[in-house]
């Protein structure tokens, strides 16, 4: 297949699918020299209506048992990804054949340990989710699949205590059995032991209660949306292995319940794993797993390309090119929750760091819309980007649970921006510094230039992140461009549009101090909010009214790319993860 | 014994500005924890590691547990961070001996070449080929090299540490600055020499140029060479850093751009410190060295 060809038959299985909004469609048919006529007929047969792409998230409801699978063997789930939409150019799943030799996965940070209550970044998450399950597994877009609990139901009115259901046939790799004693026991160990970082995700299990083998009962007062949410995040270890060896034993030897078991860690090199014979789930193709680090993105490019590695994630745009050049490898891509977005100095009129002298403007409303509209996301994304990401419009993406797609993104209009600045009362635009991550000076410097089309003269500091998560927990910071990759949209508002409230764990990304008591009151109201239609409508609002009060001006959704040899499907998740356990043979 | 007590006081100094340094850059607490981890967590945190505890009482307790051997445990791996760094170490000599090796062994002859072929085509080309050697930036090197030799020749592999070949393309990388500079110095040092009386004697006296060259030249300017090259292993091991990283070689240099990252201060620290003992025992062989090598200096 020419490249061309390739090029073509994506463009028509992503359309297809649905997962291409109609900009995208439209850039990319041009891009591949399609007509207008050819184009206008592949959007009318698509239909799809708006910029987002279609995002059914969330099956699972809030009373019942969760919808798919049930007992059956069949269920997909988050690790094994079995029968989500491929997005390899060929468009078949991949073949299920046993897959000779080693096949490598390069990652581009090591794990500090190997137990899934420690974990402290995406990659070990990444890494860990070979050996363990988590109890509520996700689909590469995002929506709930069974993982270790078959199934779950409020047994009160308020919803308050709810009877989980264990997956029977479930063991761990060392023999011991899946029941609702280890159940309680991991929660048991994430709540007391002190160094376990993911205590946020079980924050608001009140208590447990055994009732039979496979039957935990938990009171909450936290609601169940947010748990089904966060149950993705823990993983399960053994009861007895774990209480007699600790951490330390499982950093020696993970023992869990995932579809690959441990073979050998060598610290900052590799992890080498092998397919567990008796995983519960769809057995996986690659049957020898090596899980390398190699933290140079171009190193991991070459490695590639050389053939050393099959699968790679974190590769930088500008490195597509050189990957889909080479026949032997190929390109996968898909839409992230990543958002990046403009956070600014709320809460004082004069004094502001970034502004030398004279009022700060992003006090008022007006300044911060004008921004808003200063700013071409599309250019952007095209120019910086090479086209991998989606404009953003609000805190989560359109794939995530919460996303509220009546809100729209306000329209790149540099005049209307000029006038807002002139109303605000600054019409002869001002001077402000602008801090970024060295990292993303490009984009940095593409803002800089869209604001100073509109009369507003950019300092830009392009710092390292130490340092400007410094300036920026220090309110030490007018203007800055942040990220954050949250796949909850409780947490992204919790953290970054709530008034700070550092006893209560708020606002702990909130720069620049926004503080909106009427939606910090929706806010809480949506947190607290045990009915699941309730809840989404709330969220819903939160969205709409942190758009009106431009409480951050949102700019994309960084896009995932992911490397693989041409003979294989690999499959990004919608939080970056690619696993193992996904790739099939062509 | 005043050698020793000199290299003490050097460890000493060197890693109590390292911990001071330090305390500017930023806050590790908040780069150690999942982005979504609450308040509460972080401050936690903080607490335990007596990142809250004012800073005189940080250094005393630095100091308390330093001279007894325990830099801390690291924030990200949370276990001893001086084990951490001297795990590591191995790899990170390994590269350092390779690069010196192929540095000796490359910039010797060739500047000797260029010293008794002066002002010919042959020491023009070695000269320019060591100035391009001495501006390159070593990752960008690093990189072309992988592209050639690994993404397109396919004859090494590009990165990690196993076999011989992997071995290959990190020392080459590492080894071309200081090749560069080799070259310049044996040249320089040839040229100075051949100048010297004691070499028109060694001719009249009718020894062949060979004996020359290698009897009573070269072995004199070998004794700055070893100085020179012994001092600059700081360079080499700094330059270690980036290239471990480029190829993934997992050394201290590695170890040590995570820790910069994560802001794992004990990492950094012990890094300092295990680097400064590195540079002292290295400066320590190279006077012994001088002392073998040069009749004078044992005369005195």
């Amino acid at each position: 297949m020419t490249r061309l060809d390739r090029d073509y038959s994506r463009l028509l299985a992503e359309a297809t699918s649905g997962r291409l909004g109609r900009r995208e469609l439209l850039r990319r048919g041009l891009a591949l020299g399609l007509s207008l006529p050819a184009i206008g007929a592949l959007l009318a047969a698509c239909g799809s209506d708006d910029d987002d792409t279609d995002a059914d998230v969330d099956d699972a409801p809030a009373t019942g048992t969760s919808a798919p699978g049930g007992t059956g063997g069949d269920a997909a789930t988050a690790t094994t990804g079995g029968g989500g939409s491929p997005t390899t150019a060929t468009g078949s799943g991949g073949s299920t054949e046993p897959i000779e030799g080693e096949v490598v996965l390069a990652l581009g940070s090591e794990p500090a340990s190997l137990d899934p209550h420690m974990i402290t970044g995406n990659e070990e998450w990444n890494a860990l989710y070979h050996i363990y399950d988590p109890l509520i597994g996700r689909d590469p877009d995002g929506a709930l699949v069974p993982g270790l609990l078959e199934s779950y139901e409020a047994t009160d009115a308020e919803q308050k205590v709810w009877r989980l259901i264990l997956r029977e046939g479930v063991t761990f790799h060392n023999g011991e059995a899946w029941t609702a004693e280890v159940l309680a026991y991991n929660f048991e160990r994430i709540r007391d032991t002190e160094e376990v970082t993911i205590r946020q995700y079980t924050n608001g299990i009140d208590s447990w209660e055994v009732v039979d083998e496979r039957t935990l009962d938990i009171t909450i007062s936290v609601p169940m949306t947010l748990f089904e949410n966060a149950f993705f995040q823990v993983g399960i270890v053994p009861m007895t292995y774990t209480t007699e060896a600790g951490s330390a034993g499982l950093n020696e030897k993970p023992v869990g319940t995932g579809p690959f078991t441990f073979v050998e860690w060598s610290r900052d090199e590799h992890i080498r794993i092998e397919v567990n014979p008796d995983y519960w789930g769809e057995a996986p193709a690659v049957q020898q797993g090596l899980i390398r680090v190699i933290p140079e993105p171009a190193s991991r490019v070459a490695a590639l390309v050389s053939g050393e590695v099959h699968v790679i994630r974190g590769v930088s745009v500008y490195d597509v090119e050189r990957i889909e050049e080479t026949d032997s490898t190929q390109v996968v891509d898909r839409p992230g929750p990543r958002m990046w977005h403009l956070k600014m100095d709320t809460s004082r009129e004069t004094g502001s760091p970034g502004i030398s002298d004279g009022p700060n403007p992003f006090v008022t409303l007006g300044a911060r819309q004008a921004l808003y509209h200063a700013i071409d996301i599309e250019g952007l994304i095209d120019s910086a980007l090479q086209g991998y990401a989606e404009p953003a419009s609000q805190g989560v993406a359109p794939f995530i649970w919460g996303h509220n797609p009546e809100v729209e993104r306000l329209a790149y209009d540099p005049d209307l921006a000029m006038q807002l600045l002139a109303e605000a009362g600054f019409p002869d635009g001002f001077t402000v510094r602008f801090d970024v991550n060295a990292e993303q000076s490009i984009i940095g410097e593409a803002i800089a230039g869209y604001l100073e089309d509109v009369g507003i003269t950019v300092e830009l500091n392009a710092i390292a992140t130490s340092v400007l998560r410094d300036l920026t927990q220090a309110n030490d910071s007018t203007l800055n461009l942040g990220s954050f990759g949250s796949t909850m949209v409780n947490t992204f508002y919790d953290a970054n549009v709530h008034t700070i409230d550092a006893d209560a764990g708020l606002g702990r990304s909130n720069v620049g101090m926004y503080s909106n008591p009427e939606l910090d009151d929706l806010i809480d109201q949506a947190r607290q909010a045990f009915e699941r239609a309730e809840q989404e409508q709330l969220y819903k609002d939160v969205a709409l009214m942190a758009s009106e009060d431009v409480a951050f001006v949102p700019l994309y959704h960084e896009g995932i790319v992911v490397g693989a040899a041409a003979d294989v499907t690999a499959v990004p998740y919608f939080n970056e993860h690619v696993y193992l356990t996904d790739v099939r043979g062509t | 014994m005043r050698r020793f007590i000199q290299m003490l006081l050097l460890i000493l100094a060197i890693t109590s500005l390292v911990f001071f340094l330090l305390q500017f850059t930023g806050d590790p607490a908040d780069l150690l924890l999942p982005e979504d981890a609450t308040q509460a967590d972080v401050d936690a945190f903080r607490e335990r590691m007596g990142l809250n505890d004012p800073l005189y009482v940080q250094y005393g307790r630095f100091l308390f547990n330093a001279v007894q051997g325990d830099i801390g445990d690291s924030y990200y791996y949370r276990e001893p961070a001086l084990g951490l760094v001297i795990a590591r170490l191995p790899a990170s000599l390994q590269l350092l001996a390779g690069a010196t090796l192929l540095s000796v062994l490359v910039s010797v002859p060739l500047g000797v070449l260029a010293a008794v072929k002066r002002g010919s085509w042959m020491d023009r080309s070695i000269l320019a080929g060591s100035l391009v050697g001495i501006s390159a930036p070593s990752f960008l090197v690093a990189i072309v090299l992988i592209l050639m030799f690994s993404v397109n020749l396919d004859v090494f592999p590009s990165s990690g540490r196993g076999t011989l070949s992997h071995f290959v393309l990190p020392s080459v990388s590492l080894a071309l600055l200081r090749v560069a500079v080799g070259i310049r110095f044996v040249r320089s040092g040839m040229l100075d020499v051949l100048n010297r009386e004691y070499i028109r004697t060694a001719r009249s006296k009718g020894l062949s140029e060979r004996a020359v060259l290698v009897r009573h030249a070269l072995r004199n300017t070998m004794i700055p060479f070893v100085t020179i090259t012994g001092l600059q292993m700081g360079a080499v091991l700094s330059g270690a850093i980036v290239i471990e990283r480029i190829y993934a070689w997992p050394g201290m240099g590695r170890l040590l751009l995570n820790a910069l990252d994560r802001l794992d201060y004990p990492v950094i620290i012990a890094y300092a410190l295990v680097a400064a003992v590195i540079f002292s025992v290295i400066n320590f062989l190279v006077d012994i060295s001088c002392f073998a090598l040069d009749p004078r200096v044992r005369a005195r």
